[in-house]
């Protein structure tokens, strides 16, 4: 139970963290883009006076004491006021983003778990039969895969797959003569569209899986228990997975949680290339419109994804190791 | 029931030249007896008793020789035959203050899965088994729904002493198995075991650096230096008829024939380095009683009064004086 | 007796070192022995020798690229969006310059900014990671906390949203950004190491004799955890690569300058791929890569050092 408040009071702090950052990073930047934009904001047409003070909020526009500023920032935040985009002008910034979020949610959630498992499950292959074949050439292998850019790999799909050899298409999340509605020609379609992006996640993420637990089991097994276990005539499945994999997983669980940063900053980019109409396309649209309102409450939303994916290994780990469930040393 | 033969252990080393840990040993182990190796660490002890029970990597050591319980020889078998064999012939208790069970699983699940790895057995048997062994080990059975890092050394090292005797093993071997507890913890476990020793009759190979301790319990003793048997004798002569200068000197009365007065004092010196094997006898160098012989020929494991003694002092045929 | 206690195991526990110090050779001699030992079990691990040996290669190019390039980098006068030719083994750009002269001329700048970005981060996480292992107490709370914060918010978002703040994007506003948000998962394991050593015997006993803090850090404790830092720096390095790409790439870095990273971007801008013109974009990204394998074998060489069970057998 204390295990759980810890990790929930962890949870409030990072994301207020996240949420204070994006109120001082504009206004700790020399120069004030936020002028510009308003005038720029001005010259597409009215903004409603509510979403105005919402923008001049994230954007830093001097108006008030900073704690006032700050606390408005706050409570807009809350209501879920972040004001209105300007590269999708007049929809709101949340409106855009709730309409990315499920397309990057389930594409990049989905197979970054799956990459987890299965890289997982090679390691402990890979650490169990050491040096022979597979761990030299996986380990040869996955470090070099790993080693590639997302957008890079991204890149090399789209090129032979889908543009020499025409099996894929070459970006978008479905086809154009589609719209969007829950029929099985449009699920056709986007499964279709998200498989090259898939290859892309699970090609870079399944490396940092597949030799961190392989690492982490290796060291396991020289643990005094796996000796005994041995010595008991357990048998080897057993001390494989029961005795080593599973206390190998420990650390592992942990490892992901902290690498989901990289794994997202990667699909970020991904997105980009494929022009998926996830975040991360959505991300570079800001970029290139320099559209702030949209970049910054992206990042909030990232931001908080990822935290709370934290939460959630940080339970898994409690729940699979009994000295961090009770609290006791670690 | 236990009989080792030339034993040969050589840890392989990637520059090519391997180091003999154990280096010919010669001994058996007969029913119900409570048999103690002593040594100062680094002396093969550890390594030798592992190699009884069939534990070391064949990766890291090349073993050679013969380890025969029950007629069979341990290092003939297929890895499911010595598989089954382990822990139903023959288990172990590893150092105090070891990681010997897995963190994640409750102490009853531990002596489950060793229990389903060699027999079928109903759950609640299985169970009544585990309370009883607790029992047996002066512990309080409700701990058996604990996990390792809820339980004190002492406890776990009792835990662990359960756990070997879960199948009725012929032997167990208990490697430096109250090393890191203290010595109030140290005497009451120690008492315990030879207690259950006494009453369910297994043999015990008891493995400890400590002379004194090992003399209390064990009814007969090998000393071993460098990675051979130097003197072996029943616990109970030992300490009047010592006749190996490295056991003599163990035991702490070791007399120096020059000094006028007899005082107590440690060993000088250091156990060779047995890269490349050593010439002669290995204790030579540390040797009050060191004659020409010691450096050029390696005593042999030969019967004496009352056991077994190696050094040239008791083979009078072979020491020429000059 | 007390003595052995409180010996240093400078290059960890290692084969080698037991036989030097039986050896009863100086203390500087067998510091020195010691030392090269450690390169040797780097050398010795088959996969760091692979990566030693590219990371050699990269770092011959990054000095005398601009000397074997073909071409001079401000010949623009090129048949523009040629593919691949005897002429032009990488093809030529939208605006007609030669890819492989750009690549050659690259290597430089993106390792440079790599490992100046790599050496900062190592810096920051040194300076942290050691406040927060030496001085345990408060100090160490309140910096975990901060490391654990920085750890767990997404290094490329942030990233990209201080980066477009920021009103001039050059090479060095670049390496500050990823400098900043990059230091934190270093500086855990180096605190975590740090606390380790800071609790050896043979510095609680140059505590004792009243060594100060810095004499202790540089003297006692640093030599020891070198294997970790250099393992972290390459790590650094590897996540700067990675970053600078991925940033220039989205074109929050300076386009100006001729990196691995800005030519994918102008690469993906002049549609590269749709006409044909794979080398342009895969070459760079596979420098980026190979790079990047380099290092990471490296490690595992290091990690060999440090973790004698993952030694190869």
């Amino acid at each position: 139970m204390r295990f759980i408040l810890r990790k929930l009071g962890f949870l409030v702090l990072t994301v207020w963290v996240a949420i204070t950052l994006n109120f001082i990073i504009p206004r700790l930047m020399p120069g004030n883009p936020a002028e510009a934009m308003m005038a720029k904001y001005a010259q597409q047409g009215p903004v409603p006076p509510q979403q105005e003070k919402a923008l001049e909020l994230m954007l830093g526009l001097p108006t008030g004491s900073l704690w006032q500023q700050y606390w408005g920032y706050v409570v807009n935040i809350i209501h879920g006021n972040f004001g209105v985009s300007y590269s999708f002008f007049p929809e709101s910034v949340l409106s855009v983003i709730l309409q990315a979020m499920p397309w990057t949610l389930t594409l990049v959630g989905l197979v970054t778990i799956l990459q987890f498992v299965v890289g997982t499950l090679l390691g402990v292959y890979a650490a169990w039969h050491r040096g022979k074949k597979f761990d030299s050439i996986a380990t040869v292998l996955f470090s070099f895969t790993s080693a590639f850019p997302y957008f890079w790999i991204a890149l090399a799909l789209i090129y032979f797959l889908a543009f020499i050899a025409h099996w894929f298409p070459i970006s978008g999340g479905y086809s154009g003569s589609l719209s969007p509605s829950l029929n099985l020609p449009f699920i056709e379609s986007v499964v279709y569209h998200s498989i090259l992006p898939a290859i892309t996640i699970f090609i870079t993420g399944i490396g940092g899986s597949l030799l961190g637990m392989r690492n982490n089991m290796i060291n396991t097994l020289g643990e005094d228990y796996i000796f005994l276990a041995r010595a008991e005539g357990l048998k080897s499945k057993t001390v494989a997975i029961r005795y080593a994999a599973r206390n190998a997983m420990l650390p592992i669980v942990t490892n992901f949680a902290m690498s989901l940063g990289l794994v997202v900053g990667g699909s970020l980019l991904m997105e980009t290339v494929f022009a998926y109409p996830g975040m991360g396309y959505l991300m570079s649209t800001a970029i290139s419109n320099q559209d702030y309102p949209l970049l910054q409450t992206l990042f909030l939303f990232i931001t908080i994804s990822v935290l709370l994916a934290n939460f959630a290994a940080d339970m898994v780990t409690g729940i699979l190791d009994p000295r961090v469930r009770k609290g006791a040393a670690r | 029931m236990l009989e080792v033969k030339d034993l040969w252990v050589t840890y392989k080393s990637r520059s090519g030249i391997g180091v003999s840990a154990v280096r010919g040993v010669d001994f058996d182990i007969p029913d119900n007896s409570f048999l103690g190796l002593v040594g100062e660490s680094g002396c093969g002890k550890s390594t030798l008793g592992f190699g009884i029970a069939g534990l070391l990597d064949p990766k890291r050591n090349d073993v050679s020789g013969k380890v025969i319980l029950d007629g069979q020889d341990l290092y003939t078998l297929s890895k499911e035959q010595l598989r089954t064999l382990r822990w139903e012939k023959l288990s172990v208790v590893l150092q105090g203050g070891m990681n010997a069970f897995n963190p994640v699983l409750k102490i009853k699940q531990q002596f489950i899965d060793v229990m389903r790895a060699h027999s079928n057995q109903s759950t609640s048997s299985m169970v009544d088994r585990i309370a009883e062994l607790l029992s047996a080990v002066q512990l309080d059975p409700r701990i058996m729904d604990s996990y390792p890092h809820e339980l004190s050394g002492g406890m776990k090292q009792r835990t662990a002493i359960a756990l070997s005797l879960v199948l009725h093993p012929r032997l167990v071997i208990l490697d430096e198995p109250t090393t890191a507890l203290d010595v109030v913890v140290q005497r009451s476990i120690i008492n315990m075991l030879s207690e259950l020793q006494r009453l369910q009759k297994f043999s015990v190979l008891f493995i400890s650096h400590d002379l004194g301790l090992v003399l209390e319990v064990a009814n007969r003793v090998m000393v071993m230096y460098s990675g051979q048997i130097v003197e072996d004798k029943p616990a109970s002569v030992i300490m009047d008829d010592a006749q190996h200068p490295y056991t003599k000197a163990l035991l702490g009365c070791y007399v120096n024939p020059h000094a006028e007065n007899v005082s107590l004092k440690g060993i000088p010196g250091t156990p060779p380095d047995l890269r490349g094997g050593v010439q002669g006898c290995p204790f030579a160098p540390r040797c009050s009683f060191v004659m020409d012989v010691c450096f050029t020929k390696t005593p042999q494991l030969v019967k004496c009064e009352n056991g077994l003694v190696a050094c040239h002092l008791y083979r009078q045929d072979e020491v020429t004086v000059e | 007796m007390m003595a052995n206690q409180i010996q240093k195991p400078v290059s960890s526990t290692h084969a080698q070192d037991d036989t030097l110090s039986r050896l009863n050779q100086t203390d500087l001699l067998g510091k020195i022995f010691r030392r090269q030992s450690a390169v040797h079990t780097v050398w010795a691990n088959r996969k760091a020798r692979i990566g030693m040996v590219i990371l050699g290669i990269f770092i011959l190019v990054a000095i005398i690229g601009p000397w074997i390039s073909p071409y001079s980098l401000n010949n623009t006068g090129f048949t523009v969006s040629e593919p691949p030719s005897f002429a032009h083994w990488l093809g030529t750009t939208q605006s007609g310059q030669d890819v492989l002269t750009q690549l050659l001329y690259g290597t430089r700048i993106s390792m440079l900014v790599g490992f100046i970005a790599g050496a900062i981060t190592i810096a920051i996480a040194l300076i942290v990671g050691f406040l927060a292992g030496y001085f345990s107490g408060w100090i160490d709370d309140v910096l975990s906390l901060l490391m654990n914060v920085m750890l767990v918010l997404p290094g490329l978002p942030l990233m990209i949203v201080i980066a477009a703040y920021i009103p001039s994007h050059g090479i060095w506003e670049i390496i500050l950004v990823m400098s900043l948000t990059g230091w934190a998962f270093g500086g855990r394991t180096l605190r975590a190491q740090m606390l380790t050593l800071s609790r050896q015997d043979y510095v609680v006993a140059a505590r004792f004799a009243g060594e100060s803090p810095i004499t202790i850090i540089f003297r006692e404790i640093l030599p020891n955890m070198l294997s970790y830092i250099i393992a972290n720096f390459f790590g650094a390095v590897t996540g700067a690569i990675l970053a600078e790409a991925g940033l220039e790439f989205l074109g929050l870095g300076n386009p100006s300058i001729t990196s691995w990273g800005t030519m994918i971007y102008w690469a993906q801008n002049g549609d590269a791929l749709l006409n044909g013109q794979w080398a342009w974009v895969l070459a760079p990204g596979l420098c980026i890569a190979l790079l990047a394998t380099s290092l990471t074998l490296i490690n595992f060489g290091i990690d060999a050092i440090a973790n004698p069970r993952l030694q190869e057998d």
